[in-house]
């Protein structure tokens, strides 16, 4: 079955078929092409050729009211002769160029509208060079990722070079010559765009200079946004896709990693994976689903504005997918409140000990740091805590405060006071009493830790040690230049503040500390 | 040197002697004047004719009238002007000349 249409031909109505119109169509492009007279002379000679294809055709079908098919412009070709027949050689005083542009291909430039990816540009370049065209998609896909001139260059291109709309032009595209055999063979490969020229119905029609104009500015403008919207589309496609790889490859490496037993060394976990009830390893899914479902959407949206056609997910497949993602949202948010409840109570743990003093000494006060630690620590700028290899994965934390107070007895004595928060008292106490602070008392001097040690899942716990250092009246008390930020409130008789403490004497006296040895200015 | 384009050549020297010849018999139009030429063989296709008839007809050799046919749309007819008249008898003289030169040629040849 074919589609037939009504042409006037020479003042007579035929109906014809789809593509046997097509076919004259193009034959009489090409002749009108062959001719080498003005405009004017052409008209005239395509109105009598007309006149005589007309002629030719009313008596094929005088007999019966039939359709003119393909074979029947055929015919008519074979008795009107091939398009360079029509070229009036003898009128020209060069008979051999001509001649010879008849015969001998003629190659330009144009876009290949079939075989586009975005306008064609780089497959009218492959057309005219001879050179397959995913090369130059590659060296504009290139050049707009390199220096990022291969965009405008292909908009400009897009803009400037015409698209190969007539069988003619498609053959001078390709270099291949002009004649009614190779016409017909392209109106064959492009059948169906012809046919939707015909839908359009966009032939034939006289336009004013104005409307012309109006036209044109309207599919450069067009053209424009859509170059833009495909730019868009090929942007957010790329983002999305790395997104969605390093993602996928994130939640491979943190299963694989998981399985093999690394995690503690490679991976710094969200502080809510730990003490969640949620496993770990579902955790990692979940937070895999809610990141990666909107970039997938992304990534589909982009392969939308680049091509409409691309065939996307179905809705049930959507609808699917869009449940496991409110799962996943729902869980992580579950998560996060347990997260929260994880530092519900405050709760603190206290050792105390006491120690002998030399009498008549000086009890020095002295911060020591680990230095292996230190230097083998690690910033974390999530947590904002450091983060140390001991060789267990820890965090290492400075909130600590020493003070000096009397002691109540005759001895002195030590007590540390460690606190951490937890999802109910007992639990807070338990998670204090794991912190782990170590000091050492030899020759008279007091040698506290600057640091303590805490486990990976208290990152985002408020965790404290508080050293309060007991001397019995009669004890001068010395503070070391290293316990200068780590002094807080302590009392003395000069109220002196805790910064100007350090490398000094003091005397702990019945009223409490006296400097013995500051500088009237520091009071 | 391809014989094909000389023929080719040779035909198209002549084809608007022929038809100016064929216009001096009588106005005829278009597909009359392509059947004459057909039926002596001097053409293969009918689509040489339509460049040269304009070509003519802007040379002022020839000029054209519209005439009702019994079927269809209406024909146009050409006749030889004034101005073709002479051109034609010019042409013959020409043809003439060119035959007694080439038969000459050829039968000393021969």
């Amino acid at each position: 079955m074919n589609k037939t249409i009504n042409i006037n031909l020479g003042g007579l109505i035929f109906h014809i078929d789809e593509n046997a119109y097509a076919l004259l169509k193009n034959y009489l492009e090409a002749v009108s092409n062959s001719l080498n007279e003005d405009v004017e002379g052409k008209t005239e000679i395509i109105a009598d050729i007309e006149a005589r294809i007309s002629e030719l055709l009313s008596e094929k079908t005088a007999y019966k009211q039939q359709a003119i098919q393909e074979s029947d412009i055929e015919e008519v070709i074979l008795v009107m002769g091939q398009p360079e027949d029509y070229s009036d050689t003898s009128q020209d005083a060069n008979e051999e160029p001509s001649a010879k542009a008849a015969t001998h291909p003629v190659k330009k430039l144009y876009r290949d509208g079939d075989n586009r990816f975005l306008g064609g540009v780089a497959s009218g370049i492959g057309h005219y060079v001879k050179v397959d065209a995913i090369w130059f998609r590659f060296a504009f896909l290139l050049a707009a990722l390199g220096g990022g001139f291969g965009i405008p260059l292909y908009i400009l291109l897009w803009v400037l070079v015409p698209e190969a709309k007539t069988s003619i032009e498609k053959l001078e595209m390709e270099g291949t010559p002009v004649n009614i055999d190779n016409i017909e063979k392209t109106i064959r490969k492009g059948f169906e765009n012809a046919s939707q020229t015909l839908k359009r119905g966009d032939f034939g029609k006289v336009k004013s200079g104005l409307h012309k104009l109006l036209n044109i500015l309207g599919t450069l403008v067009l053209r424009i946004f859509k170059a833009f919207g495909k730019a868009l589309g090929f942007f957010v496609i790329f983002i999305s896709g790395l997104v969605l790889v390093s993602l996928a490859l994130g939640l491979f490496s943190l299963g694989s990693f998981q399985i093999i037993g690394i995690n503690d060394y490679l991976i710094d976990f969200p502080a809510f994976f730990f003490e969640s009830i949620i496993p770990k390893q579902l955790l990692t899914i979940l937070v895999f689903v809610a990141f990666a479902f909107p970039f997938l959407m992304l990534f589909i949206l982009g392969l939308k504005a680049v091509n409409r056609s691309v065939k996307t997910m179905n809705k049930p497949t959507f609808l699917t997918l869009l449940s496991i993602w409110m799962v996943a949202l729902l869980g992580l948010l579950f998560a996060g409140i347990e997260h929260k409840t994880a530092t519900a109570f405050e709760g603190s743990k206290v050792h105390e000990s006491h120690f002998e003093t030399v009498k008549n000494d000086t009890l020095h006060i002295k911060i020591v740091n680990n230095d292996n630690l230190y230097y083998k620590s690690n910033f974390s700028r999530k947590s904002g805590q450091n983060i140390v290899y001991t060789p267990e994965k820890k965090i290492y934390s400075s909130n600590l405060e020493v003070t000096v107070v009397q002691s109540d007895s005759s001895e002195a004595s030590l007590k540390i006071r460690k606190t951490s928060e937890g999802r109910n008292r007992k639990i807070a106490t338990e998670n204090a009493d794991r912190i782990a602070y170590k000091y050492t008392f030899t020759d008279n001097t007091l040698l506290l830790d600057g640091y303590f040690l805490s486990g990976l899942e208290n990152t985002h716990k408020d965790e404290q040690v508080s050293v309060q250092v007991a001397v019995p009246e009669g004890v001068v008390v010395y503070f070391g230049n290293s316990t200068r930020s780590f002094l807080y409130d302590i009392d003395n008789v000069q109220n002196i503040d805790d910064n100007n403490l350090v490398n000094r004497h003091f005397l702990m006296t019945s009223k409490g500390l006296e400097c013995t040895d500051c500088d009237e200015k520091v009071y | 040197m391809k014989t094909e384009n000389t023929k080719a050549q040779m035909r198209k020297g002549v084809l608007e002697y022929c038809i100016l010849s064929i216009l001096k018999n009588g106005d005829a139009y278009t597909s009359e004047i392509l059947c004459t030429l057909k039926d002596a063989k001097m053409i293969v296709v009918e689509g040489t004719i339509y460049p040269l008839l304009t070509r003519l007809k802007n040379a002022g050799l020839l000029s054209y009238r519209w005439e009702e046919s019994p079927s269809g749309p209406p024909r146009k007819y050409y006749m030889l002007t004034e101005e073709g008249g002479v051109f034609l008898s010019e042409l013959n003289t020409t043809w003439n000349e060119l035959v007694n030169a080439v038969t000459t040629v050829t039968l000393k040849k021969s």
